[in-house]
């Protein structure tokens, strides 16, 4: 392979999220990743080797440089790069940070290639001036979840650890980092070849009774099958069901906030975000649409989004967000209602709004459990007929009077979050739980096809239809771990990938 | 390599006869590819060791059974003759799997062989365009092409050719393809306990040469093994210790071509007896374990786990006090009988030993010892999906010589490598039968992608889409492909082309007659164990039909118009709505399969170059050459990573092209 090829499929990305943090970390991969990194690293000292001699699994310390300003230097002649020692002398303009730098030697490394990580300062332009650098000797920026894909590709991680992979990334919050990473450490692809083999071996006991029916051992086979099933239903069903617990922690747990514009939400949702940890700045969207703010209650990361209201309109990027909001709704694990009557043109408060409000709420949320009431302070204190109406309209409700000046109410607002989190999601923490939605997707499949197998079987009339349902669920599970591959699956998990991993 | 002037060389040696076609082997994969071959317009010669033994069932008198039964529908379909001799031959008849669905009911059928054989010999006989001769082959003649020529380095051009057959009297038969069909002859050998000796089946000689041949033109031999168990005389079984088990009424012949004919649906059957090994057979194999070969280390072939012989069952399931024996009749003029679980190598007094205890055959006297074989076979992934070896161009293989059991796979491959044959020398593009039309694709794809390390024999497991691959639908699989090939004539599509008229008619009339909920109905529903209809709510024939409990039969008494169907046409109408749902998954299961099966990989295509793949994957592929990627995902140690590769490789390819 020439220099130019191997450079073109050589990869770099930061493998740290944008935004400034202490250090930062850069991966570089591929067949021309030594060449790259002996031109731009110096060591600091005689102990430390030159880049592209490093052994793997060795770290140094040492300088980025710019080559290019080097009187010889010539881009297109990799021969003319130069390869950094502790004794080289380089002008101060040419060095960009101070760093360390690791090594995997293929194919020991997370993609199987030959692989180096910078370790940078964190700041934002430090890290864009080496990245920067890197693309212009020829390397090519990483696509989106290309790392893991040339990880997967390369054999190293099977699909479910890849996507584990994605996870751990993504995940913020201490216990979603624990799943995430028994996950990669091929628990979840255990769990799931566990059940698969006990499918097999009915499958297996299944198709004797098929193929040889004149044998005697037939018909008391026949007999068995319905009470082998069984077990292994429960056991699909069991993951199934730590779906929940395990999107809480990949996902966040859902915290919605609805009320309208003028209700005091906006405060509200500054004012938890802003005492505990914000995790992602909000994500991006018009004034009028739901804004999402990633926190950590307690070690529990809480997705809190904040809603237009749900009053009719006819302004059209208004309505989306209405549309938007009754969504989050639907997901929520838990709504937080904020009211504040209207009052009618003689200053009395008009509950009218208050109840077209509940009674959507009630209709979109699916738990109908999960409504947390949130009154602003003042109201409260303003209005009798206020309270008076929620006696007699929602006396079971709980109530959390709030304040965004005095912080009134917010300890009791984070342990009502972290009491319905508890009540949710019971799993145990050392359970095997799935948090990907594809993974619930497959295993859904695999449930339903594995309850119609048992029918089949209770019937015993078409066990040709059984074996059929038996090998669905079977395949269904391994797609979960990629054990096979249709073309679309490859697709579209890789698409899925964010950059830099 | 073997030239045909270097064989003229030899002494004695001469020209024969020139022929397009050379089969060699008369037996059920020969007679199939023969007989397709000259049917395809093809000057066609087959070679027998002994013409007294062609289409010769030296093991089981049957053919069918669960899998093989769908083949051999399979084989009629596309027109091939085992069904249709099998019919003529038929001595009883099993439907088995009755109660246990649609997907994996299977005829099966005993056959009197001696019938069978002279029904295909004469029938080989008619055929116009093929000659039988016995002689032995002994060498494939081949040829370069561009000898003089050696600048041409492309390597598909530099392979050898068929240029014709030489047999062991000195004969030199031109032909431009051949195809080995030789069964278990090749360099056979018998082994009762410790006496060994040179042998094929049925006390017949084996081929001694077409091995070196073989193995001289770079094809990949293996070395299998497989057993007989010993054969008696009837009149020595006292049947009143076994249990008789008849064939089924309903006789349903394997050939479209008899579906409605008294001739073979109203035939005189014979019984067979089924008995059970005795606490002294057990006693019997233990004693004398020791002088079995199979557990001495003397047998080298590897035998078939599906077919354990007596003493494997008694060794490997330890707990099993007693196995079944089926006593199976071999024919109408005989009193020959099979009897079926007691294969064995065991020494001859042993074996006598071991006969006797069985209740009921404690005077039986043996006709014909049981024995095991062994046989050079060819390494089946050395052939293309079209049956050519990837050595040799023309030189086709098929049958128990590339690694199968039984008649019926035997016979599958035969037609498939005669057709395939007779297209190469007509200069069309061979046929491949891919795994969700046939059981023959399969046989075939698993064959020569994945390989065996045993004896294949055809399950229904083996099938990802059973539930559409049935024996009651084999015409409409395949009977367009048969046509299309050129073995259906015309009248047979036409009356092809009315049953599946009636098939689909009756179906529409089943969705469109109306039954109400009268006390006749609801009557005759109760009697079913199914739920009545409501007052006032009426349904359809289809919809009653689509209940488990119910089968077309059944509703006979509430459906006075019905039409007059063969038993196979009720059976197709009455699936075809009953599992209309779960049919329709597994079509689109196949349109997903089809997606990775129509992705071509180009001839051109260098998998040493390809990096990601695993070496491990660049090796097996380069040596597999699948032909696409949904091949190539199943041979072994190619991963759905090295798959995801190809895939990436592919689109990368494909936009590049697209430039």
């Amino acid at each position: 392979m020439s220099i130019q090829s191997q450079l073109s499929d050589t990869i770099a990305a930061s493998a740290t999220p944008p935004g400034t943090s202490g250090v930062a970390l850069i991966r570089l991969s591929g067949p021309a990743s030594s060449l790259v990194a002996a031109a731009i690293f110096k060591p600091a000292s005689g102990r430390f080797l030159p880049a592209n001699t490093m052994a793997g699994y060795t770290c140094a310390l040492g300088l980025i440089i710019d080559p290019r300003s080097q009187s010889e230097f010539a881009l297109q002649d990799a021969t003319t790069w130069p390869v950094w020692t502790a004794d080289s002398v380089v002008s101060p303009e040419n060095m960009l940070d101070q760093v360390v730098l690791t090594r995997f030697a293929a194919p020991h490394s997370f993609t199987g290639e030959d692989v180096y990580e910078i370790t940078c300062h964190g700041g934002q332009a430090v890290r864009q001036a080496i990245l920067d650098l890197l693309y212009h000797l020829g390397v090519q920026p990483a696509g989106p979840g290309e790392f893991t894909r040339r990880a997967f590709l390369n054999g190293k991680l099977d699909l479910a650890q890849a996507e584990a992979v994605m996870d751990l990334i993504a995940a913020s919050a201490d216990k979603r980092a624990q799943a995430a990473m028994r996950q990669l450490q091929g628990q979840l692809s255990n769990r799931l070849r566990e059940i698969r083999q006990d499918l097999y071996d009915l499958l297996a006991q299944l198709e004797l009774v098929l193929e040889y029916p004149e044998h005697e051992e037939s018909e008391k086979s026949r007999a068995g099958l319905l009470a082998r099933l069984e077990p292994a239903l429960d056991k699909v069903l069991a993951l199934d069901a730590s779906f929940r617990q395990g999107r809480l922690l990949s996902e966040g747990f859902t915290v919605v906030i609805v009320g309208r514009p003028n209700a005091g939400k906006s405060s509200l949702l500054n004012t938890l975000a802003g005492y505990d940890r914000a995790i992602v700045t909000p994500v991006a969207g018009t004034t009028r649409d739901t804004v999402e703010e990633l926190i950590d209650i307690g070690g529990v990361p809480v997705r809190l989004i904040d809603t237009a209201g749900l009053r009719e309109t006819q302004d059209l990027v208004e309505k989306i967000g209405v549309d938007r909001a009754r969504n989050a709704i639907v997901e929520a694990d838990l709504v937080l209602w904020l009211i504040s009557p209207d009052e009618d043109r003689f200053g009395h408060p008009d509950f009218t709004h208050l109840n077209e409000e509940l009674a959507e709420i009630r209709e979109l949320s699916a738990q109908t459990d999960a409504l947390q009431l949130i009154i602003g302070k003042e109201d409260l204190a303003a209005s009798v007929d206020l309270r008076i109406w929620l006696t007699n309209e929602l006396p079971q409700l709980p109530l959390i009077s709030f304040s965004a000046q005095t912080l009134e109410g917010l300890d009791a607002m984070r342990q009502a979050i972290l009491l319905r989190y508890q009540s949710t999601g019971s799993g145990q923490a050392d359970e095997v739980l799935i948090t990907s939605s594809r993974h619930k997707a497959c295993l859904d499949k695999t449930s339903r096809s594995l309850a119609l197998a048992a029918t089949e079987l209770q019937r015993g009339e078409m066990l040709d239809l059984a074996a059929a349902l038996l090998r669905d669920a079977m395949e269904n599970l391994a797609e979960i771990t990629g054990d096979l591959v249709t073309d679309t699956l490859v697709e579209t998990i890789f698409s899925r990938f964010c950059i830099g991993k | 390599m073997l030239t045909i002037e270097q064989a003229l060389q030899r002494h004695g040696a001469y020209l024969a006869d020139p022929y397009d076609i050379a089969v060699v082997g008369a037996g059920h994969a020969g007679c199939e590819a023969a007989l397709a071959a000259a049917r395809l317009g093809q000057k066609t010669i087959l070679f027998a060791m002994n013409l007294d033994v062609v289409a010769n069932m030296p093991c089981n008198p049957n053919i069918g059974g669960t899998a093989k039964g769908q083949l051999v529908r399979e084989i009629d379909a596309l027109g091939g003759e085992m069904g249709r001799a099998a019919d003529q031959a038929m001595i009883q008849f099993r439907m088995l799997n009755q109660s246990r669905g649609p997907a994996v009911l299977s005829p099966r059928a005993q056959i009197d062989r001696r019938r069978y054989q002279n029904v295909m010999k004469q029938t080989l006989e008619k055929e116009p365009n093929l000659d039988l001769r016995q002689s032995e082959v002994v060498a494939i003649l081949t040829d370069l092409p561009n000898k003089i020529d050696n600048t041409d380095k492309n390597e598909t051009t530099a392979l050898p050719f068929v240029t014709g057959v030489l047999t062991r009297t000195g004969a030199i038969y031109r032909c431009r393809a051949a195809i080995i069909t030789t069964g278990t002859y090749l360099d056979g050998k018998i082994i009762i306990g410790h006496v060994q000796y040179s042998g094929g089946p049925d006390g017949l000689f084996p081929a001694i040469g077409l091995s070196d041949s073989l193995r001289d033109l770079n094809v990949p031999l293996l070395r299998f093994k497989t057993g007989t168990p010993v054969r008696l005389n009837y009149r020595t079984v006292d049947f009143s210790q076994t249990e008789r088990q008849d064939g089924d009424a309903q006789v349903v012949p394997f050939s479209f071509e008899h579906e409605n004919d008294k001739t073979y649906t109203e035939i005189e059957q014979m019984p067979c007896y089924l008995t059970w090994t005795s606490p002294e057979t057990k006693l019997a194999v233990h004693e004398n374990l020791h002088r079995s070969p199979l557990f001495s280390g003397e047998i080298e072939g590897v035998g078939p786990r599906y077919c354990p012989s007596i003493e494997d069952k008694f060794v490997k399931f330890k707990d099993k006090e007693r196995h079944q024996v089926f006593i199976e009749p071999m024919g109408k003029d005989t009193y020959e009988m099979y009897l079926q679980g007691m294969s064995s190598s065991m020494p001859e007094d042993v074996q006598v030993r071991m006969m006797r205890s069985l209740p009921g055959l404690e005077n039986a006297k043996i006709m014909r010892s049981a024995y095991a074989i062994e046989y050079d076979c060819l390494e089946p992934t050395c052939l293309k999906l079209t049956l050519e070896t990837k050595m040799v161009t023309g030189l086709y293989s098929g049958g128990q010589v590339n690694g199968t059991s039984g008649y019926e796979e035997a016979g599958a491959q035969g037609l498939v490598a005669g057709i395939n044959a007779a297209r190469h020398l007509r200069g069309e593009t061979a046929i491949s039968i891919d795994r969700s039309q046939a059981y023959i694709g399969v046989l075939i794809d698993d064959l020569v992608t994945k390989g065996t390390s045993e004896p294949y024999r055809m399950m229904t497991a083996r099938a990802e889409y059973r539930l559409v691959l049935r024996q009651d639908n084999a015409d409409r699989r395949l009977t367009p492909l048969g046509r299309s090939i050129g073995l259906i004539n015309d009248q047979r599509y036409a009356q092809y082309e009315a049953k599946q008229a009636r098939i689909a008619t009756e179906n529409e009339r089943c969705r469109n007659t109306r039954v109400s909920p009268n006390e006749h109905v609801n009557k005759l529903l109760e009697s079913l164990n199914s739920t009545p209809l409501k007052s006032g709510a009426g349904t359809s024939l289809a919809d009653l039909l689509r209940r488990p409990e119910i089968h077309y039969e059944d509703l006979a008494a509430i459906d006075p118009t019905r039409p007059d169907l063969s038993w196979i046409e009720r059976f197709a109408v009455e699936v075809d709505l009953k599992y209309e749902g779960y049919i329709k998954l597994e079509q689109d299961r196949i349109e997903r399969f089809l997606r990775l099966e129509h992705k071509q990989l180009p001839e051109s295509i260098d998998f040493t170059a390809i990096t990601g793949l695993r070496l491990e994957a660049r090796q097996k592929l380069s040596a597999h050459r699948p032909t696409s990627l949904g091949q190539a995902s199943r041979i072994s140690g190619v991963s759905p990573a090295d798959i995801a590769v190809l895939l990436v490789y592919l689109d990368a390819k494909g936009a590049k092209t697209h430039d």
